[in-house]
């Protein structure tokens, strides 16, 4: 099996995320489903990056050449849910301390 | 409606403007016996927070809330108005701190409202005395928003305005930062609200403060949305 450069930097990337993610675990900041499921995500791109001929037979079904292209499409798509669903918290969080931020005003400091 | 014997009440979104606010609200209370009130939208500099707290011991017409963090400037507009109803107040008058607005205008705005008024805008002489820049923006943003929102402002990012409060739930504004006015506009628009508009004096102190270019590309970003939205 021939490695090339890119698969390497690959797997280390992978494994360094999977570190992270297991470094978040033990502290709390995650929770068990959102462990599994990155852990279950990661393992499966470290898989397809040692063993990318897997992938091959698929590549015809979508008119893609190369493994990696279809790699991107599917990083992209990942990037581009896990991007609205933060910018859906992100606008609910800054309606929160909207509301908190006016309310906390209002009380202690109105004098009327 | 009139608003004879119900009370109006000046707001006034402060952030950063230290000295400037302060002498902003002496000048309106110079003028005017109208109530204000002073949102510190989480004033860092200029110890805007205390300088406000100081003339509030003395003035009993001024209320002082404050942000804790800041939120930006729609966002303290909205906090005034919400305080101003709580308190019942039948109306606003929205003035800016950095004394881009002469409060000899405070009695024209007051006189309308009591006509019956519920929204009234105040409109700059778009003339020589504003920025090139400013001018063309606004002359850009004021061609979008009347061809989209079928609206005829002549100012359409002039932040002295008058509202009263059966108004206020139609044109409640989402935009926490710059923008308010130009949200204002097109829901005006959207739901063909009537408005007056009066001629306001043109000041310029500094011209880097208020609306920059990229905050004017950013409200011509949020239109498509808030013509999409209802």
């Amino acid at each position: 099996m021939n490695f090339i450069l890119l698969q390497v930097v690959l797997l280390f990337f992978a494994l360094f995320m999977l570190y992270v993610l297991y470094i978040h675990w033990k502290k709390g900041h995650v929770s068990n489903l959102f462990f599994c499921v990155w852990v279950i995500l990661w393992t499966v791109f470290c898989f397809i990056d040692i063993f990318p001929d897997l992938l091959r037979r698929y590549l015809y079904e979508f008119y893609i050449v190369r493994v990696l292209d279809l790699g991107m499409i599917f990083s992209f798509m990942i990037l581009s849910y896990i991007t609205v669903e933060n910018n859906i918290i992100i606008r609910n969080l800054n309606n929160k301390i909207e509301t908190l931020v006016k309310e906390i005003a209002k009380e202690k400091n109105g004098k009327k | 409606m009139s608003l004879k014997n119900k009370g109006v009440c000046i707001i006034l979104p402060v952030f950063n403007e230290g000295d400037l606010a302060t002498k902003t609200i002496q000048e309106i209370l110079a003028v005017t016996k109208i109530p204000i009130i002073a949102v510190d939208d989480g004033s860092t500099r200029g110890d805007t927070l205390n300088k406000l707290k100081n003339i509030e011991k003395k003035e009993k017409n001024l209320t002082v809330l404050h942000h804790v963090i800041n939120l930006g400037k729609g966002a303290a507009m909205k906090t005034g108005c919400e305080y101003a109803w709580e308190n019942g107040f039948e109306a606003v008058i929205f003035m800016d701190s950095d004394g881009q607005h002469s409060p000899r205008h405070v009695k024209t705005f007051l006189r309308i409202l009591r006509e019956g008024n519920s929204i009234v805008f105040g409109y700059r002489d778009l003339g020589n005395k504003m920025p090139i820049v400013r001018r063309f923006g606004n002359m850009i943003a004021s061609k979008v928003v009347s061809s989209l929102f079928n609206i005829n402002k002549k100012d359409l990012l002039s932040g002295f305005f008058a509202i009263n409060k059966n108004i206020y739930p139609k044109i409640v504004w989402n935009s926490s930062r710059y923008g308010v006015e130009t949200e204002i506009a097109t829901k005006i628009g959207k739901m063909r609200l009537g408005f007056v508009e009066i001629p306001i004096d043109t000041i310029y102190l500094d011209k880097h403060k208020g609306v920059s270019v990229l905050d004017a590309l950013k409200i011509l970003l949020h239109i498509p949305i808030w013509y999409i939205k209802k």
